[in-house]
């Protein structure tokens, strides 16, 4: 019997709790539950007998924890007899009967917030799901109680790329309809179904009367079957032990109603016995499964949440592209992030509801950088992002390692970019922009651009693409070449979206390139394109004039309800800081260095450079302000924030006072040091303080980031000829590393190297015993050692 | 929950010192932050099987070998295995400061480190007086970390209470807890006088330390 069938065909039940039973049976605390598979499989078989008995279609094996990290060389035969046991219980239950390989978290916090990365995380669940699925005793995987999202893809792509087994997949929410690490139902729900799940849902976390909400929601927004097994009830204290307390009556009571309102897949997680199960089949028995609807959303997602394009128009930030862009181009090129990293941010407080990232710069590799950027900015933003890129290869390895489901630019009508573009947008779900231009160019006629969006539609549907999925680029070319570019893309648009029925986007500011104040061209464009149809618009969000047709727009249409944003767009000012500063125009840009007065340091530099030269500005005014800040640390005058808050205006002056320094003005830097936070720790508050300190005296950094493994740190060294490391360790067991990567440092030959290191778990003695040359109890400390290594050569 | 900012101060190294305007301003902007984090969890469990020695604790059948944590729970006949955590929420909120505003990048971090500590205060507070409690008396609690109980420990607690399935707290492989801003601790139950007071003395860095707790 085909499991997928009888999804399609009937309400399914799942088994109940394991653990309990387990626990029941003298499980010890502490004690690996896999390992009775291998010690005590009469056991486990006896539950899964019971599971059956009491109505349960489906059993899940005994391999919840099964990680390659906890089981070490037992993993394989645990899970392969665990899966054999289930197996023997469902062949004597008979026909219909069926076997889950069961896969639960890694036990590890995936990377940015931990120390795991992703493909670390897939190869944990790769080994748990080959040595599960060898023998073919399974009849699909089951992915449950997951509370973050990225983990899940791990799980997913681990199964789908091993087996060809139905995959379910289960997240666990609050009480906040949120998972642990913070995602919504909505980028669950795009998550899972983008990545090809054959049927999602909740479990554990809730009883059943908790998780009502939630399963009303996943009902509402999902296209795919919706599995639920809440908890038997919230656990509760009671003579001295823990114990759900939910009855089979009223467990079977909620989960009849989940049945009505369309779920069809139906279990039990903690606290749950054959009891409720029997008590659920037969609360069950004679409720017609709902069919189970296309919703019809187009959804792109993060890792927090899920931004549905065609409800109201979407703002896409452009800002992060390279194009026409000099200062961003250089921050690339010099592999430096943290200028796109600061324009997400700002984008993303202008009210962008989505970013496009695009590092397309001749001399660059994408394929490690695109990656390594995504992964960046979804450590800063929870907004869902739009990878652009020309190269299929650094699509496929950003859309990998991104955490949701990406928007993807582009394909065009060519055959060779669909090719090799929607492969990956199926694997990896998510939208797709398709362009209106083909091997023939871009067509002169709204006509000429909609045989090309339906060949791109029509394609896309070759390779399992929804039509939803499908997001048209009608093309805005500038109204400088030809004035009718403009109503020539609107009516494109227009056309695309009646006969095609597909979302539709466009990059607004192409319109008026070569014109004066384009704002304003653009602003009126992107009026006429939203009453044309325009879903999505990329533009600059931090451009008023674009922001402001945006909101207006919605309020005329009726889209923003009572102009609720609207007026409170108006109403809400951005508070300046400037609102602590008092005579702002005549303070020194030494007294606003002093006093770490961030906002007015670029207006202060450029009155300074207009009286002393830029090398003087620096000599005679933010070295000595800095050194008066450092002093007034050392002696406990001034604190932490205020020695950072001084570095930080320090950086914002030295960002003008860079473009006016030329060559002639000496070593623009006066050495280079690497900075590090060793592997294993992800501490680094303290090393990036050091970092901006040492940038303000004129030395290079390096910095290599944290978690950063020893070979990183020892070919860096070498390749750059660097004289001075600085590492950071903030834990007893970092230290160890620490000690280590300055045993590697050594070994590799590198004389004339000097080792610092830094931390709060350190000392002067721990340090030399290390094996470090220095030790620096805080950030004046080192770079009072890069002074005397490289400008006075003492050391 | 009103953010103790005078021990978020006292992470930042300010001692009993004044902060100036701007540090108070952050101190605002980030309490004001703090208040929306809604991941904030704790999990615990009370073991009655107890057996300590003047080198060691068992706990639930763990053994730690620590003589601080068993001066602590001398006389004890019941621990409470304490976890908690802000949520990643938490740690998501200072990696979005780190990237675009270092000064409030340290003082959320400090924010922080204060907001996870009381969460464990109110929780004791609580705890006192319940009836899990059965009228015993608590003793400060303890943790991995302080004096001789190593942080290698924190599996252990973590497993005791179920942290990582309850309220998903984990441990990397060089013991640190994540999400970041956590708390694990053992607090003995006795019938008798419980050790309690000043964390800090207790500590071998108590001289040096720029971070020591002002008492009173």
């Amino acid at each position: 019997m085909n499991l997928r069938q009888v999804l399609r065909e009937e309400i399914l039940f799942f088994d109940g709790a394991m653990g309990t039973m387990l626990q029941q049976a003298g499980l010890a605390m502490g004690e690996l539950p896999e390992i009775w598979n291998l010690d005590r499989p009469d056991v486990i078989r006896r539950i899964h007998e019971r599971y059956f008995a009491a109505g349960s279609r489906i059993v899940t094996a005994n391999t919840f924890g099964a990680h390659a990290p906890k089981l070490g060389e037992r993993l394989a035969p645990a899970v392969q007899a665990g899966v054999s046991i289930a197996r023997e219980a469902a062949n004597a239950a008979g026909e219909g009967h069926f076997v889950a390989l069961d896969i639960g978290p890694c036990g590890k916090l995936l990377e940015p917030l931990g120390t795991t990365s992703f493909e670390e995380a897939y190869e944990i669940f790769a080994q748990t799901v080959r040595a599960g699925t060898a023998d073919g005793l399974c009849d699909l995987v089951l992915i449950e109680t997951m509370g973050d999202l990225y983990e899940m893809k791990a799980a997913v792509l681990s199964v789908k790329e091993n087996c060809d087994l139905p995959v379910f997949c289960t997240m666990t929410f609050d009480e906040n309809r949120k998972t642990l690490t913070g995602a919504d139902i909505s980028a669950a729900v795009a998550l899972l179904e983008g990545l090809g799940a054959d049927c999602i849902g909740i479990n554990c976390g809730l009883g059943p009367r908790q998780a009502q909400g939630i399963v009303e929601e996943l009902c509402t927004l999902a296209s795919v079957p919706i599995l639920v097994q809440p908890n038997a009830g919230m656990p509760v204290f009671r003579d001295g032990k823990t114990v759900y307390d939910v009855t089979p009556e009223e467990f079977a009571a909620c989960l009849a109603s989940f049945a009505r309102r369309g779920v069809r897949a139906l279990g039990g997680c903690c606290g749950t016995t054959p009891a409720h199960i029997a008590a659920a089949v037969d609360a069950c028995r004679g409720i017609a499964p709902v069919p189970v609807s296309e919703k019809g959303r187009t959804v792109v997602s993060s890792y927090a949440r899920g931004v549905v394009i065609g409800e109201r128009p979407v703002v896409i930030g452009e800002r992060i592209n390279p194009t026409g862009k000099k200062k961003l181009r250089q921050a690339l090129l010099e592999n430096d992030l943290s200028l796109p990293l600061r324009e997400a941010a700002a984008q993303q407080d202008c009210g962008a509801d989505l970013l496009d990232v695009n590092v397309g710069v001749p001399g660059l590799d994408e394929r490690t950088l695109l990656p390594r950027i995504v992964r960046e900015l979804q450590s800063v933003t929870d907004l869902p992002l739009q990878i652009d890129s020309a190269d299929a290869d650094a699509l496929g390895a950003a859309m990998r390692i991104y955490n949701g489901c990406p928007m993807v630019n582009s394909v065009n009508g060519k055959r060779e970019t669909m090719e090799a573009v929607f492969p990956l947008v199926k694997k990896y779900g998510g939208a797709v922009v398709g362009l209106c231009l083909d091997e023939n160019g871009i067509p002169d006629t709204p006509e000429g651009r909609l045989r090309v969006a339906r060949r791109i539609v029509e394609t896309a549907q070759e390779y399992g693409i929804a039509r939803k999925n499908i997001v048209i680029d009608a093309l805005t070319l500038t109204v400088s070449a030809d004035q009718r570019e403009a109503f020539r893309t609107l009516d494109a648009l227009s056309l695309i979206k009646r006969e095609l029925g597909v979302k539709t986007i466009l990059g607004v500011s192409n319109v008026s390139f070569g014109l004066p104040r384009r704002d304003a061209v653009n602003a009126t464009f992107l009026t006429l394109a939203l009453r044309a149809g325009l879903d999505a618009c990329i533009i600059n969000p931090c451009a008023e004039q674009l922001m402001s047709a945006w909101r207006t727009y919605r309020v005329l249409s009726g889209s923003d309800e009572n102009a609720v944003e609207y007026i409170s767009a108006c109403a809400g000012e951005r508070q300046p800081e400037a609102v602590l500063a008092q005579s702002s125009d005549l303070t020194s840009l030494y007294e606003i260095v002093v006093r770490g007065m961030r906002e007015l340091a670029v207006d202060a530099a450029k009155r300074a450079l207009a009286e002393k030269s830029p090398l003087e500005v620096v000599e005679t005014i933010l070295i000595p302000a800095l050194d008066a800040v450092g002093q007034g640390y050392e002696s406990g005058k001034l604190f932490l924030p205020q020695l950072i808050m001084s570095a930080e205006t320090v950086q914002k002056a030295f960002g003008v006072i860079k473009e006016h320094l030329t060559a002639q003005d000496g070593e623009a830097s006066h050495g280079r040091v690497i900075l590090a936070t060793v592997k294993g720790d992800i501490h680094d508050i303290g090393k990036n303080i050091v970092k901006v300190l040492l940038e303000n005296y004129g030395f290079t950094v390096l910095d290599l980031g944290r978690d950063v493994p020893i070979e990183t740190i020892v070919e860096t060294a070498k390749r750059e000829r660097i004289r001075m490391v600085g590492l950071s360790a903030l834990m007893t067991t970092t230290v160890e590393s620490m000690r280590q990567t300055i045993q590697a440092l050594h070994e590799a030959g590198l004389t004339g190297c000097c080792i610092v290191a830094g931390g709060a778990v350190l000392t002067r003695e721990y340090a030399a015993r290390i094996g470090a040359d220095f030790y620096a109890g805080d950030a004046m400390e080192t770079v009072r050692i890069a002074k005397r290594l490289f400008e006075e050569g003492t050391l | 929950m009103q953010l103790d900012r005078a021990q978020a101060l006292r992470y930042l190294g300010y001692g009993a010192a004044a902060p100036d305007a701007r540090t108070d301003a952050l101190l605002d902007e980030c309490e004001r932050e703090l208040k929306t984090l809604s991941t904030a969890r704790t999990v615990h469990r009370v073991y009655s099987d107890v057996y300590i020695t003047e080198e060691s604790s068992t706990i639930g059948g763990v053994i730690f070998r620590s003589r601080d944590l068993a001066g602590t729970l001398a006389g004890c006949s019941r621990a409470v295995i304490l976890c908690a955590t802000l949520g990643s929420q938490a740690d998501r909120m200072r990696l979005r400061c780190g990237q675009t505003d270092l000064s409030k990048a340290a003082v959320m971090d400090a924010a922080q480190s204060a907001c996870i500590e009381q969460i464990c205060d109110r929780f004791c507070e609580r705890f006192r007086g319940s009836d899990e409690a059965d009228g015993l008396s608590l003793t400060a609690r303890y943790s991995p970390g302080y004096g001789d109980f190593l942080i290698t420990d924190q599996p252990k607690l973590l497993a005791l209470a179920d942290a990582t399935r309850r309220i998903g707290l984990t441990c990397s492989d060089s013991y640190m807890l994540l999400p970041q801003k956590s708390v694990t601790a053992v607090i003995g139950l006795t019938a008798g006088e419980p050790r309690c007071g000043d964390r800090c003395s207790a500590c071998e860095n108590y001289a040096t330390c720029r971070y020591r707790r002002q008492i009173g």
